[in-house]
This record gives C-alpha cells, sequence and structure tokens, in this order.
C-alpha cells in the first residue's frame, strides 16, 4: 500500500511529497515550522495523522524487507522523538500493507521492527 | 516514489551482477549464478570439508531514493534446514574478491585470508535472525544510483555425512530503511 506524505507548518502552510513539481524529498520539510504530518494512500484518504508538540521531533520511515523471491514488503513508520531531561523518548506508530497500526515507545534492538533508526542528515542538530 | 532496489550476485571476473531478488541463487562449486544448475555440484569429501564457490551480495538501487537508504540488515530463518553435514557461513566485506576453487569439487575456503576485504572470520549465517540480524554497513542518498552497502558473503560448507543431492534452499533476507 503506497502511501505518499504531506507536512503541514504551524503557519498555515504544507508541503505534499507529490505536487505539481514533482516530488519532494523528505530533507526538504522545513522541520522548524513543522506541526503535523500526514500519509494518505494513493486514493487521497487519510490513513494517519501525527500532530506535533514543540520539541518534539518527527520520524518516517518506509521500513523494506526484501526477501530473494519474493515481493518487497514495506512498513511505514509515522513518531516523533523528543529529548526530556537528557533522555531521548519516542513514540512511533508501524503501518503495515494491510492497513493495521501497531505503536510502540522505546527502540528495541531484539525486535523485527521496533528497532532504531539511524539518522539522516536534516534530522541532525 | 520509493527506490528501485535489487539484490545482485557478484561472479566473475567483471563482476557480473545478477539479478536474484525474484528467484533462487544456487551456490555450487563454480563461480556462476544458476537456478537449478547441477554441473559443477561440491563434492561430499572423504575426510575434511568441501565447500561451495562463495557467494557475493549486495544491494543495488536501480532508481534513485527521492531521500535516503540505510539501516541495512540482513538475516536468515535462524534454522539451518540444509541438511545433515551441511553449514553456511557468512560476513560482510567491502569489497568484491572472485571466487576460486576447481569446479565441481570445491571452492577456495572464505577466509580473511582469501578474501582481504571481508570484515572478520565468517561464522555461521543461521546466528542471524529477525531479532538478532547482521548489520551491514552502507548508504546511498538522492540523486545516487548503482550498488551500495557493503557485500554479504556466503559459503555453503560440506561435510562427509551430507547426503547426495540439492539440499533444502534457504532464504536470506534483507532489510532497509528509506526516507
Amino acid at each position: 500500500m503506497p502511501m505518499q506524505w504531506t507536512a503541514y507548518y504551524s503557519d498555515g502552510g504544507s508541503l505534499q511529497q507529490f505536487d505539481s513539481g514533482g516530488e519532494h524529498g523528505y530533507a526538504e520539510i522545513d522541520r522548524s515550522r513543522l506541526c503535523a504530518f500526514a500519509l494518505r494512500d494513493f486514493c487521497g484518504r487519510l490513513v494517519i495523522c501525527l500532530h506535533l508538540d514543540p520539541g518534539q521531533r518527527l520520524i518516517y520511515r518506509k521500513r523494506h524487507e526484501q526477501r530473494a523471491g519474493s515481493e518487497r514488503v514495506t512498513v511505514y513508520m509515522v513518531g516523533w522523538q523528543q529529548t526530556i531531561g537528557g533522555q531521548n523518548i519516542q513514540a512511533v506508530c508501524y503501518i503495515f500493507p494491510d492497513g493495521a497500526v501497531h505503536m510502540a515507545g522505546r527502540w528495541r534492538e531484539d525486535h523485527p521492527l521496533f528497532y532504531s533508526i539511524q539518522q539522516v542528515a536534516c534530522e541532525q542538530g | 516514489m520509493a527506490a528501485t532496489v535489487t539484490i545482485r550476485r557478484h561472479t566473475g571476473a567483471g563482476p557480473t551482477k545478477t539479478d536474484i531478488t525474484g528467484i533462487n541463487t544456487r551456490a555450487n562449486a563454480e563461480d556462476a549464478h544458476s537456478t537449478g544448475g547441477t554441473t559443477n555440484p561440491i563434492q561430499i569429501p572423504a575426510a575434511g570439508t568441501n565447500y561451495s564457490y562463495w557467494v557475493v551480495t549486495r544491494l543495488s538501487a536501480d532508481t534513485t531514493p527521492s531521500g535516503t537508504i540505510n539501516n541495512l540488515r540482513w538475516y536468515t530463518d535462524g534454522t539451518n534446514s540444509l541438511g545433515t553435514g551441511v553449514a553456511c557461513v557468512m560476513n560482510t566485506a567491502t569489497g568484491y574478491t572472485q571466487a576460486t576453487g576447481t569446479p565441481g569439487v570445491s571452492g577456495t575456503q572464505l577466509t580473511v585470508g582469501n578474501y582481504p576485504t571481508l570484515a572478520g572470520a565468517p561464522s555461521d549465517a543461521f546466528a542471524f535472525n529477525s531479532g538478532s540480524p547482521k548489520s551491514v554497513a552502507g548508504s546511498i542518498s538522492n540523486p545516487n544510483t548503482g550498488d551500495f552497502g557493503d557485500y554479504v558473503v556466503y559459503q555453503i560448507e560440506v561435510g562427509t555425512t551430507a547426503g547426495p543431492g540439492a539440499t533444502g534452499s534457504e532464504t536470506f533476507t534483507w532489510k532497509y530503511d528509506e526516507t
């Protein structure tokens, strides 16, 4: 179930992954103005909308599993992380191809799905 | 759009990079990809161990991601179903070394000495499962395409107690994150 994102800004503006200008990359999101992040299926139906509080930083990934001889399976990750009392805390929704949503908190390196991300440049600093 | 990522087996001097994403690949005593080749089987040894030619695999971004692909992982189902006397060892590597050996008999053993860019001595592939995968270094970002990440190299080991014929098949899985 391929999906596309929309980033909503606190000043009322937004950035869609796909618009008349083509495809926008994740790094183009202005994280300083970001107040919500939504995923929609390619019929335009809202699947999930994450509302961010000040200090919460967006987590978004497509987590792919590719087995030789099988179709690729993709789980979308949408959540937030925040530094509270010196600790990094996160809450992430995992959206499966059949539409099921699982939500988890801390990263679990022993779990087949809930393990940590590797930050990309736009998420640092 | 999500990048088109394929699993490639590297063979030969070039190397030749065969897309094995939607198919299987055999680990025979030859430096070649096949889905069902029987011309160069691994000979069951009378003593000691014989080996397949090592199998070199790597991910390829056939189309560029809109962002970045990283956090690569590789694993098995955690259970060796290859049969009695048959094992599989693996490790990652930063470069490609063509497999050698005697066709139809045995490949050269996969060691750091024989494969200089191997990350370390190979270990049991089935120790790596979905909850404890092998981390594979590397990433690729827009607008780049092509091979990315370290290689995953594995080899079949055949001992004296192995039985004749094709072994059971095993599924190896790659996982990666994309923005």
